[in-house]
This record gives C-alpha cells, sequence and structure tokens, in this order.
C-alpha cells in the first residue's frame, strides 16, 4: 500500500469516526431496566446520571474516558492528517501520534465494559441491560481512530509535499 | 527501431502525473452516514406531533421516561412537565409516535394509570413495577394537540362508552364508581360516578358499552341490585346474594319489560327503581284514596291481585283538606286491565279473626293493598280505597241486624257462626232504636239462605263450662272468637221464611236462652245467693230445661226471670214449685254436691193442672222440704220440759225413722220446750192417743253387775238427739195434726215391748 492510499485511508477512516460520534452519543448505548422501569442511556446521559447521583468523580472519569478522549483522538488524528505534508510543527506531530496510538490500546474500555454488563446484568424480569445501536456506533468510532492511527504511519508526518511521495 | 524509442525516451523522462485515484476506504464515511443518517431519519419519522395534556396533578411523570400507552403499546414519550403561568396545572408533552398520530384528536381522553387497588376493581397494578404511565383512549373529533387530562381512571379503558345514561332516585346508598350494571347476569356497563344535581337529588351516571347500547331502550327500566337480599315468604325464606362483585359494590340491573322502545339517546335519563318489582311497575299511575294509611310505605307496598303483585306504591301523601291520604300506586305492565271502573282496593294488615288468622304475612313484609278488578272497558284512574276486608264483602252478603240490652265482647269483624261454621262477620255496632246497642252483620251470599226469620242468634261466649256430677265440660270455642267474641244462630224448629235483607233479630246471651224462646217466668225467691243470669240453669229431675236470664232484687226479694225451654210448659202451671239447690252436707246425707262446681240450681217441680201463669214464688230446699213434709206428713208436738234434741233428730220407731223434728219452739208460757215432728205420712197409723215418746238421745250406758251396756241410738242421734216412741198393743184411736205428746226422759220396760199390729196405710 502506497503512503497515499495509506494517508487517504487514514482519512476516510477519521471522516467516518467523526460521522459516527454523533448518533453515539446521541443514540442510547444501552438500555437499563430496573425494577420496571425502562431507562434508555446515552453516554452522555449516563454520565449526567452519575452526576447527579454524586459519584461526581466517576462522572468525570467516565466522561473523560468515553466522551472527551474519543473526541480529542479524532480531533488530533484530524489535525495530523490536516497538517499533512506540511512541515511544521513535525515533531509534536509525531509526538500527538505516538499518544493517540498507545492510548488506543485503552479505549474499548468502555466498549468492554458495555459488554461485560449486558452479559452480567440480566436479573430476570427485576433489571437488565441491553446494548443499544448507540454502543455499536461508539465502538465503531473507537475502531475507526484506531484504524486512522494505524493507517498513518509516524514517517509520513515527515513527508512534505516538495519531497517525492516515495 | 528500438533506437529510435531510446532516443525518443530522451526527449524527457515521462512524468507520470499522479492520478487522484479515490481510495475505496472513502466508502466508510459514506456508509457511515448513510446509517446515522437512515437512523436520525428513521428516529424522526416515528415521531408524530407533540401533544400537550393538561392535568391537575402529574404524579410519577418523567420527561423522557414516562410513556403513553395505548391500547398496551407505547404510542408516545412524555418531553417535558411543566406547570402552567398560574402554577394551577401541569402540562405534559407527549411526542407521539407516527404510527399513534391519529391520538391527536378532539375527545381523546388522556388519563394518569395509577395502580388503584379497590375493591370492585384493582386496575394499573403493571405501574407499580413500571412507574405510572399516561393512557390514552382515542376519541373521533378533529385533530388536536392540547388536550385536558382526565383525573380518574376510565370504566372503559379500551373505547368510548357506547351511551352515558344519567340514573335519578331518592337515593343511591350501595352504588359506587365501578359498580357494574347487569343485563340479565351480563356486565354491560358500570357506573361512572354519583353526585348531586343541581336540585341535591342523587344522581347517577352510569355508562353502557357500545357492543351493548342497543339492549338500552326508551322504556328500559334500571334497578339497583342489592348486595343481599332476603325474602320471607310464607313458608320460605329465599336469601339472594348478588355475585362477589356486586356484594361488594351493589350493582345496577336493567332489562325491558314488554315491547322494547326505541333505542335510547346519550344522555337520557331514567328511574332508578329501588328494586325489581318496583321497576317493573313503571306502569300506568292510579290514585286511591284510603281513610288513613298505616303501614303505607311508597316504593315498597304493594299492590296484589290474587295474592300476586301486580304494583307499587309510589307515593302518599295525607291530604289535609279531605283527612284522607292520596297513594298513587303504579301498575306492573300487563295488568292496566285492573284499573277498571269500580274496582276495589282493600287495604290488607294482618288480621286475628274467626275466619282465621289473615294476612298474617304482612307482619313481615308490611301491608299490601289488595284489589279487585273493576270494568276493563271503562278505565279510571281515580279509586276510593277501603280499609278493612269487610268492606271489600259488604256488598256481598245479606245484611240483618242484631238488638240486646248489651252487648259485651262482640266487636267488628267478630264472626258469625251457624253450627260452628263462619257464615259472616259483624260488620258494625253501634245503637241502633231506642238507644239499643245494635249489631249489624253481613251473611255471606252462600248463606243467606240459611238465616230464616225465625233464627234465633246469641252471643258465644268465649268458654262454657258445664259441670254436673263426675261430668265436667269445659268447652272453649274458638280460639278467635276469644277474640272478639261472636254471634251464633241457629233454627229451632222447623225454619221459617229466609231472613230479607234487614231483617231485625233478637240478641240473646246464651244459647240456652235463645233456645228456649218461651215467654219468659218470673221467679221470686228471698235470697239470691249463686243465682247467675244466664248461667244458673232451671232443672227438672236434674235435666236442664231452662235458663236464668236476668236476677235482681226487688223490694227484698230476689227475682228472677227465667225462660223454659220449648216443651216444658207443665213447669208452667201454677202450683209448680221452684226451689234452689245449693250444695248441702250433713250427717243426712250430702247433696247439691255437683252445684259445688255448677253453681246454684233451681230445680222444679211440676204443678197440678193448673192454669198456665208466668209468676212463681221460689224457696229454698228446706222451704221446700218443710213444705213438702208439712203436706206429706203431719205435725205432732212432743212436749218437754228442757230438751237437747234439735231440729232434724229423727223420729224412731222401732228404730226406723218414720219421721223428724222440724221445728223447735217453746211453749207459750214459757213452761216447756215443743219439738214439732213430722211423720211421714205412710207411717200416721203408728201413732196413737196413747204413745209414748222417750228421749234416745245421746249415749246410755247402764251398768250392770257383770257387764257395762252402751246403748246408742243411730249415728244420726248422736249429733241431733232423737225420739222414739212406741204404740201400746191396746191402742188408742188415731190423732190428728197438732196433737201433743209428752217426751219421757226414758222408756218404761214394758213400753220396749210393745208390739202392736198396726197396718200402715198406703201413703197419699
Amino acid at each position: 500500500m502506497t503512503d497515499a492510499a495509506r494517508l487517504q485511508w487514514a482519512q476516510a477512516m477519521v471522516v467516518t469516526g467523526i460521522v459516527l460520534y454523533v448518533p453515539a452519543n446521541v443514540l442510547p448505548v444501552m438500555t437499563m431496566t430496573v425494577v420496571g422501569t425502562v431507562e434508555p442511556l446515552t453516554v452522555l446521559g449516563g454520565v449526567e446520571e452519575l452526576y447527579h447521583s454524586g459519584l461526581w468523580p466517576m462522572a468525570a472519569v467516565v466522561f473523560l474516558a468515553s466522551i472527551v478522549v474519543p473526541f480529542l483522538k479524532l480531533a488530533s488524528l484530524s489535525w495530523i492528517l490536516l497538517m499533512h505534508g506540511s512541515p511544521l510543527a513535525q515533531r509534536q506531530r509525531g509526538t500527538l501520534r505516538r499518544i493517540v496510538h498507545s492510548i488506543g490500546s485503552w479505549s474499548m474500555v468502555d466498549v468492554f465494559l458495555l459488554a461485560i454488563l449486558a452479559a452480567v446484568g440480566q436479573l430476570g424480569a427485576l433489571a437488565g441491560v441491553k446494548a443499544e445501536p448507540g454502543g455499536l456506533f461508539f465502538a465503531a468510532v473507537l475502531v475507526c481512530s484506531l484504524l486512522a492511527a494505524e493507517f498513518y504511519k509516524p514517517r509520513m508526518i515527515w513527508q512534505t509535499s516538495s519531497e517525492p511521495t516515495r | 527501431m528500438s533506437e529510435p524509442e531510446n532516443e525518443n525516451s530522451d526527449h524527457g523522462e515521462i512524468v507520470l502525473r499522479p492520478r487522484l485515484r479515490i481510495s475505496w476506504a472513502w466508502l466508510f464515511p459514506v456508509l457511515a452516514a448513510l446509517a446515522a443518517g437512515w437512523l436520525f431519519w428513521s428516529d424522526w419519522k416515528s415521531q408524530g406531533p407533540q401533544v400537550e395534556i393538561e392535568f391537575a396533578t402529574a404524579p410519577g411523570i418523567e420527561p423522557g421516561k414516562t410513556n403513553l400507552v395505548y391500547r398496551g403499546v407505547v404510542a408516545g414519550t412524555v418531553k417535558s412537565v411543566r406547570l402552567d403561568d398560574k402554577l394551577q396545572r401541569v402540562v405534559v408533552s407527549v411526542r407521539l409516535k407516527a404510527f399513534a398520530a391519529d391520538l391527536a384528536r378532539e375527545g381523546t381522553l388522556f388519563w394518569i394509570d395509577q395502580p388503584v387497588i379497590g375493591l370492585g376493581r384493582t386496575s394499573g397494578i403493571e405501574s407499580l413495577i413500571q412507574g405510572n404511565s399516561l393512557k390514552a383512549r382515542m376519541g373521533e373529533g378533529p385533530p388536536a394537540l392540547h388536550f385536558t387530562g382526565s383525573e380518574v381512571v376510565p370504566l372503559s379503558q379500551i373505547e368510548e362508552p357506547g351511551l352515558i345514561l344519567t340514573l335519578r332516585s331518592v337515593d343511591v346508598p350501595f352504588l359506587d364508581r365501578g359498580s357494574p350494571v347487569y343485563y340479565r347476569g351480563v356486565i354491560i356497563g358500570a357506573v361512572r360516578g354519583k353526585t348531586l344535581d343541581t336540585n341535591r337529588k342523587p344522581v347517577l351516571s352510569i355508562m353502557i358499552e357500545k357492543q351493548f347500547a342497543d339492549l338500552v331502550r326508551g322504556n328500559s327500566r334500571f334497578w339497583s341490585l342489592p348486595a343481599a337480599a332476603v325474602k320471607l315468604g310464607a313458608g320460605t325464606v329465599q336469601i339472594e346474594l348478588g355475585g362477589l362483585k356486586a356484594l361488594l359494590l351493589g350493582a345496577v340491573t336493567m332489562d325491558c319489560f314488554g315491547e322494547p322502545g326505541t333505542p335510547a339517546k346519550d344522555g337520557d335519563e331514567f328511574l332508578l327503581s329501588a328494586n325489581e318489582f318496583a321497576a317493573r311497575t313503571g306502569g300506568e299511575a292510579i290514585h286511591i284514596t284510603f281513610d288513613e294509611g298505616f303501614g303505607l310505605r311508597p316504593g315498597i307496598t304493594e299492590l296484589r291481585y290474587l295474592g300476586v303483585p301486580v304494583g307499587l306504591v309510589e307515593s302518599v301523601a295525607a291530604d289535609i283538606s279531605t283527612g284522607k291520604v292520596e297513594t298513587t300506586v303504579r301498575l306492573a305492565a300487563g295488568y292496566e286491565s285492573l284499573r277498571g271502573e269500580g274496582a276495589a282496593f282493600t287495604l290488607v294488615r294482618p288480621r286475628v279473626s274467626l275466619e282465621g288468622i289473615s294476612g298474617i304475612e304482612t307482619l313481615i313484609a308490611g301491608i299490601f293493598i289488595d284489589c279487585a278488578p273493576g270494568d276493563a272497558s271503562r278505565p279510571a284512574d281515580r279509586f276510593v280505597g277501603s280499609n278493612s276486608i269487610e268492606a271489600q264483602t259488604r256488598e256481598q252478603g245479606l245484611t240483618v241486624t242484631l238488638h240486646a240490652k248489651e252487648i259485651p265482647t262482640i266487636d267488628k269483624g267478630a264472626p258469625v257462626l251457624l253450627r260452628g261454621i263462619v257464615v259472616g262477620t259483624v260488620t258494625e255496632k253501634s245503637f241502633g232504636e231506642n238507644n239499643e246497642p245494635s249489631l249489624t252483620l253481613m251473611i255471606r251470599k252462600e248463606f243467606a239462605r240459611t238465616l230464616a226469620s225465625n233464627a234465633k242468634f246469641w252471643r258465644v261466649p268465649a268458654t262454657s263450662i258445664e259441670a254436673g256430677p263426675g261430668v265436667l265440660n269445659v268447652e272453649v270455642s274458638a280460639l278467635q272468637s276469644l277474640w272478639k267474641g261472636g254471634v251464633a244462630f241457629d233454627v229451632f224448629g222447623a225454619p221459617g221464611d229466609p231472613a230479607g235483607e234487614g231483617a231485625r233479630f233478637e240478641l240473646f246471651a246464651s244459647e240456652r236462652i235463645a233456645r228456649a224462646g218461651s215467654p219468659p217466668i218470673r221467679i221470686e225467691f228471698p235470697n239470691g245467693q249463686g243465682l247467675l243470669a244466664g248461667q244458673t240453669q232451671l232443672r227438672y229431675l236434674g235435666i236442664p230445661v231452662g235458663i236464668v236470664e236476668d236476677v235482681r232484687p226487688v223490694e227484698g226479694k230476689v227475682l228472677v226471670t227465667a225462660r223454659l225451654d220449648a216443651g216444658y210448659d207443665l213447669l208452667r202451671r201454677k202450683g209448680s214449685a221452684f226451689s234452689l239447690v245449693r250444695p248441702k252436707i250433713s250427717l243426712q246425707g250430702v247433696s247439691g254436691l255437683e252445684t259445688l262446681v255448677s253453681g246454684v240450681y233451681i230445680e222444679c217441680t211440676p204443678g197440678a193442672q193448673g192454669p198456665l201463669v208466668d209468676r212463681f214464688r221460689g224457696a229454698s230446699p228446706q222451704e221446700l222440704e218443710e213444705e213438702a213434709d208439712g203436706r206429706a206428713g203431719f205435725q205432732i208436738v212432743v212436749q218437754s220440759a228442757s230438751t237437747s234434741i234439735g231440729i232434724n233428730a229423727p223420729v224412731l220407731y222401732r228404730g226406723v225413722q218414720v219421721g223428724k223434728v222440724v221445728r223447735k219452739v217453746l211453749a207459750a208460757d214459757g213452761t216447756s220446750a215443743g219439738l214439732i215432728a213430722c211423720i211421714d205420712l205412710p207411717y200416721a197409723p203408728l201413732l196413737r192417743e196413747n204413745t209414748k215418746f222417750w228421749d234416745v238421745s245421746g249415749v246410755r250406758a247402764s251398768l250392770g253387775l257383770f257387764a257395762i251396756k252402751i246403748q246408742t241410738g243411730p249415728l244420726k242421734s248422736l249429733a241431733y238427739g232423737g225420739i222414739e216412741f212406741a204404740t201400746p198393743p191396746d191402742m188408742g184411736p188415731r190423732i190428728k195434726t197438732g196433737h201433743v205428746f209428752k217426751l219421757n226422759a226414758e222408756p218404761r220396760k214394758e213400753w220396749l215391748s210393745w208390739t202392736p199390729e198396726i197396718s200402715l196405710s198406703p201413703s197419699k
């Protein structure tokens, strides 16, 4: 795969991630049924719920991990890709990309959590957790950002448009 | 040829312009965008209009969570809950789903489904777990977006009720919201609620389900079904229990009697009757006037025909101006023909009469109005009712009047008996001519011919006791006559012509008097002790032949009016003797013992074949006896200086009593006592001029050398003393009445050995 193709893939992944980011946050990621109360939860709704129930550190963690971090990842990747070929801030871009890449391996924690909840949280009629399309979108966002970081090799930061692309 | 090619290649380097190759990777964002877009679009598409519903309170309604449920399906979601400007109402905004957009139309009913646990119905249990939800029932109006929610859970949640009706009633004690409405056992609706109208009258609103709406007709009748009913009838006790639901909530029952009428419309008003019978009798109203209305109860008192309830008293009102009670009675369908002109209405109460105890059921069930139909071809609606059974039968019999000096114990309604059969009743008791009490009798038509013009009437006493030696006959008349007494009649002898209407009869005090149809006789007695009018009998040879009718003192004597039975005219002849028989216990014997029980009676002795008279002098038995003695024997006087011999002391001849001492007198000069003895006629020849008398009173003991001899006369002489006499063989001439003898204290020995032969003349 040529670098140009890689670049295009990375760009496509980031765009896809951005597109999917919206439904991932708008649609409920899961439905929690507690004693008959059916409660569809979006990620943001979950954070709000945690905050309102007084667990603000948890809320902060979830907010960071599930909303801020994916957003920052997409934003960082977008910036890196936009700056492709530019000689500016190549060093910073390399660092940023490395960070994004490294935290990428932890980004699926939310999805794992959701999967475990949906699997374990089946208490018959009393309570139940069901994964909703939002979770799928959320996971897709994470996968997209992972792939984008993967497609965009670090050396490509250092390629400038004046140099041959080989 | 390759050279030039190479040369050609020297022309320059072929710069391969990097072609703008679009990677397949760009398919992903497009697909993602499409997917997200489709999701949002479908979400948007599934949303219907947003409606606002106002509630007074909205407990448990949470935006984003509470769903609108229609027919069990989530048809929308609450988006926001807010209060209105004045903080008076809660406005709930609901985003309907697209498929439920039709709910947004006028008439749709929204309510908050809350758990309702009640006696009658339990609903919204699921909301206990799931939280409250909004529910809706679709209306049929034009589209609308603003609604006012219902504060109560409607009774029919699925669809609108077919009919909403109003029931009016005097009171609706048991019924409440949710009480079922039955039609022949099938629940066709329910009570929506009860309230008071502007006139403060209870009004019941009921709804009939759509599928049953056509059952309700204009002439349908509604009545409340009591939770439990106890019916008491003759011999039966019937306890009816409705369904458990009806038991808890009461129920309304609907039915149509007769031809179904036009279908009822929404909002029609009906009358709620107290019971099925009242509902059935919703027909024609008739007005009956009664003299008094004790026990008449509107809605309860029934009109009966042949014992079958055919109507119900609707209202009872006293009319002050006329002093009567006006009742309005509604006839049951099918009995309109009873309201013909001339129909008779009678108030029936429990009564105890000789005819039996009637109307006893009214003790329990209350009184009722009995009716006899009139001329069906001429219907009327105003009648005059009567208050007693007699009135009903008055025109159906023969009316006669009785008069007597006094009429105790007999009252209105008392029975008239003929040989123990009730043939009529006393209908009136009042004063007739000459201020004499009189009774008006009604003899039933079928017995009228038994009343001959020579019939005799008498009062029936409650009890009569007839006693004789060895016989005690206590006769208790029919229990009913204890209540009111009674009148009996019979014909003695050959019946005469049947009595006509209005005939007058005399009422005798007792059967005996009535039987003793002859003119009365009057007997004077010096002492009337024990004589009872109407009870003391006249007996001839021990057989009752008459009865004392009246006893009253007149000028120091007792005048007894008595009647002799027919056929005893021989006792009415001059010379007949009448004496009072009282119990007498003496050494001679016990007599008249039966009078201890039966009371005194008058013994009659027929006189010679004299003329018929009606005045007699009565005597006590002693006098009579004396009289008889005076007549039958003859008297002698036995003189003694002093004697302990008493009256009734026997006069003995050879130990045989031939007479007795009847009187004891003092000689005119006071020197001696004289015993007047009466000697029975047959023994008169025994007495001669030289006859010796001696005293045999007491015990005579003669003490001899070897024996003690104790002599006594007859036992009787121990008490009274006694006189014995002997006549010597050379007897003198016979004596005359009033001959005086001397009484010796002891007989001489030779007297005792006198044994003259004297031929006893036959008595008389």
